[in-house]
């Protein structure tokens, strides 16, 4: 990055300015009044990233996925006609959650209390001694969910209504999302983790690279430079409520030999796969609420913060594959991929909890945000827009 | 020396089969985790040589095809793809690092299918 394009970089970009530059209020990062309202003007409706196509291979096949900020637990199943339906994971005689695994294969769902079965569509096949109940079968349907697939992920929107379809929230991010690994992955490796922090505190972590060269000095290197000493994005953009950053690459990085080998043979296998492309290898989406995307080929990852109590969240990360390992040395690649992407996620603990630990104390009523922080304000100013909403609707 | 665990090309790394051949890649990054450095420093040395030599060997057959010598080696490469971060990119901040990097649970991996 020349000096000139460094200068240009720091200039608050025409969008930053449409944003404000004002500090940013502290307390919507800790305040539970305001996490509650978040549950109702956010999670309970917009689209969420809760898994993905690979995981449903088969009719029969289901999957459930805890939604912790809404208390709920969703069943998604691909039937026999091989249509994906979501339900609420309850069965409708007395609330009993009806599936207890995490994922499987199975034709009908059978509540352990009263033996109340269900079909792969959610209608109500049997239950015992059902003439005594005052109500008929068509009444005990599973209550559904939205759901909706781009790039092979799946989305639900709890909101049994949704004002926008999935491919209207996503708007032109759906197209770019299809040309990712994702769209064409048929494997995954994940790592989870648990954090005491705001769901947007984490987030924002995640969004911005001032902090790099401090948290990831060893391996972070690829991403900071001296022409670039903070690894600032090349571009950004915004398609609300979601957002991109396009990431930029030190010239001058000379890898680990191990790291070069491994990167090299990642780029050539992604390549030979015929899935990827280079286009949007650099391109990191930040989907609105809470889902992030990478493009590269070496580290296809998504990453999924999800909140379960105002300083408390958990981070599902998930690195997509195209096809199963074919090689020792794709294998040696995809680990050593893998391994390395939870090292730098890893190291970005310790500063966001201590983070959480401050400004639970109460002690600053703003924070601030650089023009570099840009898409940390652009959250937050989607998720004030989000709230307002929902209050005004309120009030009406 | 005789092979028990490894194909025999590679018998000089049979002292390290046992504690370095774990099934999974959570096993795997717990076996970085627990290590010494020491212990992670004489694997290093020992595999590192060997590496493209080892997967040029395994590259004959597709993975699922591999017998139990293969897949141990394959496994002891799958420990070393974790090591070589811990010396080559990590190095002295390895210890500092695996405090954070505990918090992080490997739930799925596509060698452990």
């Amino acid at each position: 990055m020349s000096s000139q394009t460094n200068k240009k970089a720091t200039m608050p970009p025409e969008e930053e300015l449409a944003l404000g530059t004002d500090p940013i209020p502290a307390k919507p990062y800790y305040c539970p009044d305001f996490f509650a309202l978040e549950r109702e003007a956010i999670f309970k409706r917009t689209w969420l990233q809760v898994g993905h196509m690979s995981e449903l291979p088969e009719a029969g096949s289901f999957i459930v996925r805890e939604v912790d900020i809404a208390n709920a637990s969703i069943l998604i199943t691909r039937g026999k006609d091989d249509q994906v339906r979501a339900f609420h994971n309850v069965c409708t005689h007395r609330g009993t959650q009806l599936v207890s695994q995490k994922d499987g294969t199975a034709a009908t769902f059978t509540c352990p209390y009263h033996a109340w079965t269900f079909t792969d569509k959610g209608d109500l096949r049997a239950a015992p001694d059902f003439e005594r109940f005052y109500t008929d079968k068509s009444q005990c349907s599973l209550p559904k969910v939205s759901i909706a697939v781009c790039a092979q992920l799946i989305f639900i929107n709890l909101d049994p209504t949704p004002t926008q379809s999935l491919q209207e929230y996503l708007g032109p991010l759906a197209a770019e999302l299809e040309t990712l690994t994702v769209a064409h992955a048929t494997h995954f490796s994940e790592y989870v983790y648990e954090i005491d922090a705001n769901w947007k505190l984490s987030y924002d972590n995640f969004q911005e690279n001032y902090h790099l060269r401090f948290i990831h000095p060893r391996s972070g290197e690829a991403a900071s430079g001296p022409d670039n000493p903070f690894g600032y994005p090349v571009k950004y953009g915004f398609e609300d409520p979601h957002r991109t950053q396009t990431i930029w690459h030190n010239p001058g990085f000379q890898p680990k030999p191990t790291q070069g080998f491994a990167m090299g043979k990642a780029v050539e296998f992604a390549l030979a796969s015929g899935v990827v492309n280079i286009e949007n290898a650099k391109q990191y989406y930040a989907l609105f609420p809470n889902f992030f995307a990478l493009g590269s080929p070496t580290q296809p990852f998504t990453h999924c913060i999800m909140p379960i109590a105002p300083n408390k969240s958990r981070g599902v990360i998930r690195i997509y594959w195209a096809g199963e390992d074919q090689s020792a040395t794709q294998r040696f690649s995809r680990e050593y991929n893998t391994a390395t992407a939870m090292d730098i996620h890893a190291e970005d603990r310790s500063v966001i909890e201590a983070g959480q630990r401050g400004l639970d104390s109460g002690a600053l009523k703003h924070i601030h945000f650089q023009s570099q922080e840009v898409l940390c304000r652009h959250l937050y100013t989607q998720v004030e827009r989000y709230v307002t909403a929902y209050q005004q609707e309120q009030s009406a | 020396m005789s092979t028990q665990y490894l194909p025999k090309p590679f018998a000089i790394l049979e002292p390290f089969s046992q504690y370095w051949t774990a099934n999974t890649a959570a096993e795997r990054a717990g076996c970085r985790l627990n290590a010494n450095p020491q212990e992670r420093e004489a694997f290093y040395n020992a595999v590192n040589p060997l590496l493209h030599e080892a997967l040029a060997y395994l590259d004959n057959k597709a993975p699922r095809d591999f017998n139990e010598q293969e897949q141990c080696l394959m496994k002891m490469l799958l420990s070393f793809a974790h090591i070589a971060l811990a010396i080559e990119v990590q190095g002295p901040d390895e210890n500092a690092q695996g405090t954070l990097r505990r918090h992080m649970t490997i739930t799925r991996a596509v060698a452990d299918l």
